[in-house]
């Protein structure tokens, strides 16, 4: 059972190299995906179609991140956050990328 | 934490790296990234004590005040190591001031134990006994992970085998408080009726359990059972936390942590979100940081033999 889930709720430990809501990537992909949508209805119906079909599976994917309800008003407490990964021979990560150090330098 | 409307947070460092063998011709970052093993990172609660010094020095009143709202946890340590108590006492005379929890033990963790080496960790080990007993003694919350099933690789359910050994540590030490990370679920933790092990779990141990719903544990079976688990938190309000179990990079972190929407609707009682979001979480961490006089010693003669129930 290695998959943990709808993509929007991923979480980023399964997959470093990106987040789990990865919503600026799904409206490139919506927009590339409208972009390519006008310019193939030049093409003729049956050529849309696939897109057509594209479009609207990745708003279904979207959807659970537009449509739940909006709870950004409450305040949370985090109970579960590591601030090192397991790469700490001197290196660390920011922000997804390894930086070297000897030392955490704090930013005030 | 702003961006995200978090306000408060329990961090820790990490207590294993990842070890690069000869024969990876990269360097592996995740643990699971390649087969190189894991091994004890004893300077990750260093990393993050020399961090709140350094911000502290910085920042002055501003740090105080932002300071109050994390818990830093001492999480390297060798669990398995009857000396284990003794560091992590060492590391709080240490840095006084500065934690104020014990986490995220590591006892039972699938693929991660099976990339350590030597002697594996449980809830009932002696050295962990030592270290839960310790915590009560001093008001500190304990945050474990201790997965309550072994994992089942052909998708097949299985028995919740590893319960008993954490039941053992909650019986043993009903003045310690627990958090149960991600509900003892990992990837390919397969059991049925997890919410009636909770249920039960939690009606014996109420008092100091605490149940924190962050990682797998979300997708792979609250979100499956939204009305069953919002029934299981409403019969125990102040049993269960949330979290992002962020992991050292913070660029997405409001996409992490506030993924819990679809669980506040299904609980619906404004009053039950507020705890499940941050009110159980600041009702059991202590104000203030852990204060040992320099001369304490945990007590060489306790849970110091046998463990409560073999293995």
């Amino acid at each position: 059972m290695e998959s943990t889930g709808p993509r929007v709720l991923r979480h980023a430990k399964d997959d470093p190299s990106e987040g789990p809501y990865d919503v600026r990537a799904i409206q490139t992909t919506l927009r590339e995906g409208a972009a390519i949508l006008i310019e193939e209805a030049s093409m003729g119906v049956k050529a849309i179609i696939p897109r057509l079909i594209t479009v609207v599976a990745l708003l279904t994917c979207a959807a659970p991140i537009s449509s739940a309800a909006d709870y950004a008003n409450v305040a949370i407490a985090d109970a579960h956050i590591h601030l090192l990964d397991f790469l700490q021979n001197g290196d660390y990560l920011e922000n997804g990328s390894r930086q070297c150090s000897g030392r955490w330098t704090v930013r005030t | 934490m702003d961006r995200a409307n978090v306000s408060h947070a329990l961090v820790s460092g990490m207590p294993f790296l990842k070890k690069w063998s000869e024969d990876e011709s990269f360097r592996p970052a995740y643990y699971l990234d390649a087969t190189s093993r894991v091994v004890h990172a004893r300077d990750t609660d260093y990393h993050v004590a020399l961090a709140i010094q350094d911000f502290q020095r910085a920042g002055g009143e501003t740090a105080r005040v932002q300071l109050k709202r994390l818990y830093p946890c001492v999480s390297g340590f060798d669990g398995t190591d009857l000396g284990a108590v003794d560091m992590i006492a060492k590391r709080m005379k240490e840095f006084p001031g500065v934690f104020k929890c014990i986490g995220e033990v590591m006892s039972r963790h699938d693929d991660l134990t099976n990339l350590t080496t030597g002697e594996r960790p449980r809830a009932n080990h002696p050295a962990l006994l030592r270290i839960f007993d310790f915590a009560g003694e001093h008001g500190i919350p304990v945050s474990i992970h201790h997965n309550i099933a072994p994992i089942s690789p052909d998708h097949g359910l299985k028995e919740p085998l590893y319960l008993p050994e954490l039941l053992d540590a909650f019986n043993e030490f009903p003045d310690t408080t627990f958090i149960w990370c991600h509900a003892g679920i990992s990837r390919r933790i397969l059991v049925r009726d997890l919410i009636g092990h909770l249920d039960r779990v939690l009606a014996d141990h109420h008092n100091h359990v605490i149940i924190d719903l962050s990682w797998v544990v979300y997708p792979n079976y609250i979100l499956q059972d939204l009305d069953g688990w919002s029934a299981l938190i409403h019969r125990y309000p102040d049993n269960f936390v949330i979290g992002s179990d962020a992991v050292g990079r913070f660029g997405d972190y409001p996409d992490q942590i506030r993924i819990y929407d679809a669980l506040f609707d299904a609980l619906g009682d404004p009053g039950l979100i507020q705890k499940l979001a941050r009110g159980n979480f600041l009702r059991i961490m202590p104000d203030d940081a852990v204060s040992l006089d320099m001369d304490y010693h945990y007590p060489e003669n306790k849970y110091n033999r046998q463990p409560l129930t073999p293995p």
